[in-house]
């Protein structure tokens, strides 16, 4: 069953400001309703106010993969029980071959893995094709 | 079997001693029984010239009577068998046996033999042919002896004139002594040298088989008993030998030498130790280099991330901006700036993909690259490289096909690292192929390892470029004519990663009718 675009809410969690802006405008194009934070703490407190159906998540913020611990902390923690099927795509400016392999990572510090990821700049085709793709199912 | 030194000395000296002894003893006898034959001749010649003095009287006045009385007196004792006097015709005219008075014998007898061998008989007899050693009917052996009655002045003037002065001998006198005590004193003799020499052999042959033992058994055994030793590897035993002998002196240098093995091999201890010491301190030096290049690994690829992480942040959202900026208003601009803002947006595009290149290449390159190999499904592979680059090769309008046998094994590899490269050559196929052209990617299994070819109809390369096609940074010349942008580090990435699984590459093209590129990776086993 295809969901009224429109109404899905996607929260995106980037310290860039700018790159904030820009997924806004492509995501607002598809049409999505998109809620921003420009760090950790603030995607916490709007994920808790907004609730929203899909996550896209930068992984280096304040420090490199505190992306890791969110992702983590959303899909097992009881805090967040709420969300935990809540699907989560990663974003990077890190491409996952450079040495940062993701799942490899994740693994082996013990920690849930996001649903998908994309890379930064993510071209909106791309973008928009794995959120509709997750949002469906 | 080991046979003891000893032993074998002792044979052999017995050897030698039964020889020498036993012919010292044989000659012995042979020399006390000639001498002591001898002895018992002469005095048998004695006692006939004796006997005969002591008749010379009674023969002188032919009183035969008296004559024959005296050799019966004389025939009874012990000492004498038997005392004959012969006439010059070989007839008995005396004897301690009246019976046998007036018997002749005859002349060729044995006995009468060594005078009457010729027509006239010898007259002056040496010693030794006046005696004679034989044995008697009895079995008993008798000397006898002859004494020629020689004619002297006074037979011969003696009134009675009864023999001519011509004759030279007028009868003979034989006597036999009988050698039973001879023969018994020589046997017990003879017994007693034998228990002598027994007696000596044991004394000598035990005294050297003593000897042997104390000087020679005994030190050679200690000397084996310490070779069996030293050879266990009981380097702190010693023969501890107070002999100043060879085998003594041997037993010494064979404990000096023990010493020295001792000393070496201590001092060989004792360099394995240090050297041991060392190779730990080697070791540990090495670890903490190793320790330190891991953590100037681990904060190079830190400073890798971080240096990606600003670079494609910055470029990422410039490339975006751009890009979007000309889909949100093409009639916006006008025709001079919407070609600057291509331009821009080729560029930045362009950049991001130099920047991951260079980033790929150097991570592949790096001692630190790591392979996660596991059991993977290349159809899995290559169906998500073929999803992920659909909408780039429908916008070039170009088919790409995918023939892949349903029933493909498992291969041993890095699943992340195998899509890259595909990844990379499906790339390169699309971005060399012009519209409307084919790609063609077919796997086929073979025993040992799996093909998996890419085949496009894009521009080709020149055959005498192929050799160089897998260096890094080196592009076509028709690439660079065609104005196709690139890096030149796709293939050198590929080549890394199908090297790393222990395949092989190869690529044939053709210059304006495509390229194929096989990459061969063996089948896990």
């Amino acid at each position: 069953m295809e969901l009224d675009r429109s109404s899905a809410k996607i929260l995106i969690i980037d310290d860039d400001p700018d790159y904030l802006k820009l997924t806004t405008l492509m995501l607002k194009e598809a049409p999505y309703n998109v809620v921003t934070a420009n760090n950790p703490k603030e995607g916490k407190e709007k994920l808790f106010s907004e609730k929203p159906d899909l996550i896209l998540l930068d992984i280096m913020m304040d420090s490199l993969f505190d992306g890791y611990s969110l992702c983590n902390d959303i899909k097992t923690s009881k805090e967040y029980e709420e969300f935990k099927d809540t699907p989560i795509i990663f974003v990077s400016a890190v491409k996952k071959a450079t040495g940062s392999r993701f799942a490899f990572d994740l693994n082996e510090q013990g920690l849930r893995g996001p649903d998908d990821y994309v890379d930064k700049p993510a071209q909106s085709e791309d973008l928009i094709a794995r959120i509709n793709k997750l949002l469906n199912t | 079997m080991r046979k003891s030194l000893a032993v074998k000395l002792i044979f052999y000296i017995g050897i030698v001693l039964v020889l020498t002894i036993g012919f010292f003893a044989y000659i012995n006898t042979k020399i006390q029984k000639k001498y002591l034959i001898e002895e018992m001749k002469q005095s048998g010649i004695q006692l006939g010239q004796i006997i005969e003095k002591s008749i010379s009287y009674d023969m002188l006045t032919a009183q035969n009577d008296r004559i024959q009385k005296t050799l019966e007196d004389i025939g009874h004792t012990e000492s004498i068998e038997t005392i004959r006097i012969f006439d010059k015709e070989g007839t008995i005219i005396g004897s301690n046996t009246v019976e046998e008075l007036g018997m002749s014998i005859d002349r060729k007898a044995e006995a009468c033999f060594v005078c009457h061998s010729e027509e006239h008989p010898e007259e002056e007899l040496a010693s030794s042919d006046m005696t004679r050693i034989f044995t008697a009917g009895s079995g008993r052996r008798l000397l006898g002896i002859i004494n020629p009655i020689y004619n002297e002045p006074q037979c011969f003037n003696a009134s009675c004139h009864f023999h001519p002065q011509e004759q030279n001998v007028l009868g003979v006198m034989d006597i036999l002594l009988p050698l039973d005590r001879f023969d018994r004193e020589m046997g017990s003799s003879q017994r007693q040298i034998v228990l002598y020499f027994l007696f000596t052999f044991l004394i000598i042959a035990g005294g050297m088989g003593l000897l042997i033992f104390m000087f020679v058994n005994r030190p050679i055994n200690r000397l084996i008993v310490g070779t069996r030793k030293i050879a266990e590897g009981n380097l702190n035993y010693r023969i501890g030998s107070h002999h100043s002998d060879e085998v003594g002196e041997l037993g010494k240098s064979f404990d000096s030498m023990t010493a020295e093995l001792k000393k070496s091999r201590e001092e060989i201890e004792q360099w394995n130790l240090k050297l041991k010491e060392k190779v730990k301190k080697a070791t540990e030096n090495l670890e903490l280099a190793n320790q330190k290049l891991q953590e100037l690994d681990h904060l190079k690829s830190n400073f890798m991330r971080k240096m990606e992480h600003g670079l494609r942040s910055h470029i990422g959202v410039i490339q975006s901006c751009v890009s979007m900026a000309l889909k949100e208003g093409d009639s916006a601009f006008s025709d001079v700036q919407a070609d600057l803002i291509n331009t821009a947006n080729r560029r930045s595009t362009m950049l991001l993909e130099v920047l991951d290149d260079i980033i790929l290449l150097s991570y592949r390159q790096s001692a630190g690259a790591e392979y996660f190999m596991e059991h993977v499904s290349l159809k899995d592979i290559l169906h998500k490289v073929h999803g992920d680059f659909k909408v780039q090769a429908q916008k070039k309008n170009i088919t790409m096909d995918l023939n892949i046998p349903s029933d493909l094994s498992p291969i041993q590899a890095d699943p992340e690292a195998l899509e890259e490269a595909f990844s990379n050559l499906v790339n390169n196929a699309i971005k060399y192929t012009k519209n409307d052209g084919k790609i063609f990617v077919s796997v086929k299994q073979r025993e040992k390892e799996i093909k998996i070819e890419v085949t496009d109809t894009g521009i080709g390369i020149a055959a005498e470029e192929l050799p160089k096609i897998f260096n890094e940074f080196y592009r076509a010349s028709n690439a660079k004519s065609n104005k196709i942008e690139g890096t030149g580090v796709g293939l050198t990435i590929v080549k890394e990663i199908v090297d790393a699984h222990h395949g092989e590459i190869r690529i044939q093209s053709e210059l304006g009718k495509g390229s194929t590129i096989t990459v061969l990776l063996p089948k896990s086993t």
